[in-house]
């Protein structure tokens, strides 16, 4: 029978919904037996979703800790020959996936869309470059993938309806691994080209650019600026895209009353969906732009973060 | 002190074939990353304060890039290996790092240092996989590099991700990621510098020295394949229009969740 197992992120201590829909969709209709491997994590909190949990003991949860925790998947998949290994596509999965690929001889798929499975063969979808085109990957017959999958593109539709057995590993060598954390320190400066969602101000938004940012937070993101802004002293310089700013490549980018001057268009050349809300439709940014939306761009954030807010609310009743 | 920097020259853009679709990353122009930039700088730094530091750099590539290495070893770096064969070519990561960790054997070094991501934004995964093959430690998006601190037997270093800055020291051997941020940039060769021989410091390296066998590397060794690509074409997409009205941020808000947004 096929196995799949999700390895869930050691500093989250837990297996994440978008890891379980994922592994639904690698096993599709045929028989597949699925394992999670918790380091240190809450085991039980699996009960039911999957059909075995693999406790192992962590050195840390940090960087420091991979080397060990190789070691300690490469022996679960010596045990029980996975089919897959997921895990998210954070930093760390990006850390932990290549090497654990490299010491079982797997093949790499990293940041992975979509997974689709026919009677022949199991199908990755990830992006291949900046502005946006995607590939349809498989692997060689045999080989197991490690997959890592982008952030928050599947969404659970799984039951916990399975009987699940728990089990302990020991831990593959933890000792001193020759990275010590000395300090952390929250980010505090976080920077545009790390974010996922840009709510973008320009001239159309002017000073009231922090408005805006209650509807970054509510979409996870940052808000950033057109040159416009910066140059009339409103919006530091750290926050500009452009060819004399940053170049960007959101998932999502909401250029709110930007008119789209080509080095701003330059700069944007990964984003892969573009929002723009202006109140003229045939500024050049909007021929880019997935969806536009005419009107106050201000106004449309208030409405849009009230809507958002609303079902927030509807969902925890 | 021995520092060895590991680079593959990136292609500007991935274009693809009509029939079949398959991605063409052998575009004739190709740069170094911005990152792998930096971990060139940065040794090259270390090498200015420090005259004796042994500064080598390993260039994989599929093109020609003879012009590269001159540069490179102009602006002051002792050797400049390139290892190029057709043989290699479509191999993917892990074969690439086995190419390199092949090419490491005869050479000591107390520090790796390369990029930290790909040209596509993702987290480079050859690094990784050459720590994994060489059993050494690899630490990536590093911003920041304790100078006086660096030594022979290790670093202190800061790295950072999207919430969190954070310090660590780290015992060499190693392999370091630099980001671009850390601000360390490769120098351009003096005007009067361009014309100096330096073919001695170049050394090209070929499957006669590193003796894979045909079905060890490129494709054949590959454990995946890309079956199609769908390239993004933006300027064809006829964009939805909406106003912003109650309907239209219905229509945002059920947009942004289908995208998995929200």
């Amino acid at each position: 029978m096929r196995r799949v197992l999700v390895i869930a992120e050691q500093a989250e201590a837990r297996v994440t919904p978008d890891l379980l829909e994922a592994a639904r969709c690698f096993a599709g209709d045929a028989p597949c037996e699925s394992f999670a491997l918790v380091a240190s994590g809450d085991a039980a909190a699996l009960s039911g979703w999957l059909d075995t949990v693999v406790s192992v003991p962590a050195p840390g949860t940090g960087v420091e800790a991979i080397p060990a925790l190789v070691r300690s998947v490469a022996a679960l998949h010596r045990e029980f020959g996975f089919a897959c290994i997921l895990m998210p596509g954070s930093q760390w999965g990006s850390m932990l996936a290549p090497r654990l690929a490299a010491r079982i001889e797997a093949a790499l798929i990293p940041e992975v869309r979509e997974i689709t499975r026919s009677e022949q063969s199991v199908r990755f979808l990830r992006r291949v470059s900046r502005n946006g085109d995607l590939a349809v990957i498989e692997t060689v017959e045999g080989a197991p993938a490690v997959v890592t999958l982008q952030p928050r593109v599947f969404s659970s539709s799984g039951k916990p309806d399975r009987t699940t057995r728990f089990l302990d590993r020991e831990g593959q060598g933890a000792g001193n691994s020759g990275i010590r954390l000395l300090r952390k320190t929250e980010n505090t400066e976080q920077d545009i080209r790390d974010a996922d969602v840009l709510v973008s101000a320009g001239a159309g938004v002017g000073r009231r650019i922090d408005e805006l940012k209650p509807l970054a937070d509510a979409l996870g993101g940052q808000v950033s600026a057109s040159r416009s802004l910066v140059n009339q002293g409103i919006a530091p310089r750290r926050i500009q895209v452009g060819q004399s700013g940053k170049t960007v490549a959101p998932r999502l980018y909401m250029a709110m009353g930007i008119h789209g001057a080509s080095q701003h268009v330059a700069a944007l050349a990964g984003a892969e969906t573009i929002i723009c809300v202006n109140t003229n439709a045939k500024a050049p940014l909007c021929s880019l732009a997935d969806m536009v939306v005419v009107g106050d761009a201000v106004a449309f954030a208030q409405d849009l973060l009230r809507k958002i807010k609303e079902e927030q609310e509807n969902a925890t009743d | 002190m021995k520092l060895v920097c590991i680079t593959k020259p990136v292609p500007d853009g991935v274009s693809s074939d009509q029939e079949p679709q398959v991605p063409i990353r052998d575009t004739p122009a190709a740069r170094l990353h911005p990152d792998d930039a930096s971990a060139i700088g940065f040794a090259l730094e270390i090498k200015r304060h420090r005259p004796e530091t042994q500064v080598d750099v390993l260039i994989l590539t599929e093109k020609p890039a003879t012009a590269l290495a001159e540069d490179i070893a102009r602006v002051g770096a002792n050797r400049v290996i390139l290892i190029k064969n057709t043989l290699y070519q479509g191999s993917d990561s892990l074969t690439e790092a086995r190419i390199i960790a092949r090419a490491l054997e005869a050479r000591a070094y107390d520090c790796i240092l390369a990029g930290s991501q790909t040209v596509e934004g993702g987290a480079a995964c050859l690094p990784p996989q050459l720590a994994e093959l060489l059993e050494i430690n690899h630490l990536p998006f590093i911003r920041s590099v304790e100078e006086a601190a660096f030594s022979a037997t290790g670093a202190v270093v800061e790295t950072e991700d999207g919430a969190f800055v954070r310090r660590y020291a780290v015992d060499f051997p190693a392999i370091l990621g630099l980001s671009e941020r850390s601000g360390y940039r490769l120098p351009y060769p003096r005007l009067k510098e361009q014309r100096r021989d330096v073919s001695e410091r170049i050394v090209a390296l070929d499957n006669r020295d590193l003796k894979f066998a045909p079905e060890e590397v490129g494709a054949a060794a590959a454990s995946s394949r890309t079956v199609t690509l769908h390239a993004a074409n933006r300027q064809d997409r006829a964009p939805e229009i909406v106003d912003a009205d109650a309907m239209g941020v219905e229509r945002v808000h059920g947009f942004l969740k289908q995208r998995g947004i929200l």
